[in-house]
């Protein structure tokens, strides 16, 4: 199947539209529960703390699927224009992409900060590196991409 | 440019809608491109792939402008959304950083963009609007360059 760059960057972007949607119902429902909870009462599962750990924890979610995007589309690349299986390790793969498309150090850098945060989120590390904005995440992962191939 | 991918039960009335979206988009991508020329900008139309719960799958026109090192894209977002019919967003590439949204109502393309010596608002969405222009967008345009630069 042929693979378009701007396709796997709208996708990047689409996610973090995604988020903004998301964010915006989950606050929403936050403050009518808050203010009436028994407006869970038909949904037995759901308690408002539920409401509220998903609202606090849903950044984080949404840096994971973003990385997600951006890897599957990486991985995609690498098995096409090196024709074999990328590296295992996702810290390889940027590095080995990075080196066979001259991308600038400081490029490369800025996506290794989203994906050790993204690694503190999956393994719930006790500390958790500095905060990085779904935007800042998508800016940078979207630039590293942009030097990838035009297609695939 | 735009081309369609109807679904099998497609009517005439979906085909409708869509032959109408598509129009108004290709409509606006036309107007945004001769402006930018007039403007400097060097532009190219690219195809978008888009999906609709509605009016199923197509292709849509997106445009991408460059002025020096500094590139944008028009890119089509939604055929319908609360209030309007049809959203477009202009981001700033490489990086997909928004910069103005287009939303059509009432016939005309406005722009949403915080426009100097408005005040600022959580989202370019919620930000002032001002109907779409030669002028409007120069103003975007300009400020856009000058923040990449």
């Amino acid at each position: 199947m042929p693979h378009e760059l701007f396709e796997w960057q709208e996708r990047i972007k689409a996610v973090e539209r995604e988020h903004s949607a998301t964010r915006l119902a989950t606050e929403r429902l936050l403050a009518e529960v808050e203010r009436d909870p028994t407006i869970l009462a038909l949904e037995s599962t759901i308690r408002v703390r539920d409401v509220r750990f998903a609202s606090e924890r849903l950044d984080g979610t949404y840096i994971i699927r973003l990385f997600a995007e951006f890897e599957t589309g990486l991985r995609l690349c690498w098995n096409v224009i090196r024709g074999r299986d990328p590296p295992n390790r996702t810290r390889d793969l940027l590095d080995g992409v990075a080196a066979s498309r001259r991308i600038p150090h400081d490029v490369l850098s800025q996506s290794h900060v989203v994906r050790e945060y993204r690694n503190a989120l999956i393994h719930e590390r006790d500390e958790l590196p500095a905060k990085i904005a779904i935007s800042d995440a998508r800016g940078r992962l979207c630039r590293f991409f942009s030097f990838l191939p035009p297609d695939w | 440019m735009a081309t369609v991918d109807p679904p099998k039960a497609a009517n005439a009335d979906l085909e409708k809608l869509r032959n109408e979206w598509l129009g108004r988009l290709t409509e606006l991508v036309d107007r945004v491109e001769g402006w930018a020329r007039e403007l400097d900008w060097s532009t190219r139309r690219i195809e978008k792939k888009m999906q609709d719960s509605q009016i199923g799958h197509y292709k849509a026109p997106a445009l991408v402008l460059q002025n020096e090192t500094c590139r944008g894209l028009l890119d089509p977002i939604a055929r319908s959304a609360p209030g309007a019919e049809g959203v477009v967003d202009l981001y700033l590439m490489p990086a997909y950083d928004d910069i103005a949204s287009l939303y059509f109502c009432d016939g005309a393309w406005q722009l949403h963009y915080m426009f100097a010596g408005t005040s600022s608002v959580a989202t370019i969405r919620t930000g002032d609007s001002q109907p779409l222009s030669k002028e409007t967008l120069r103003a975007v345009l300009e400020e856009m360059r000058a923040n990449a630069a």
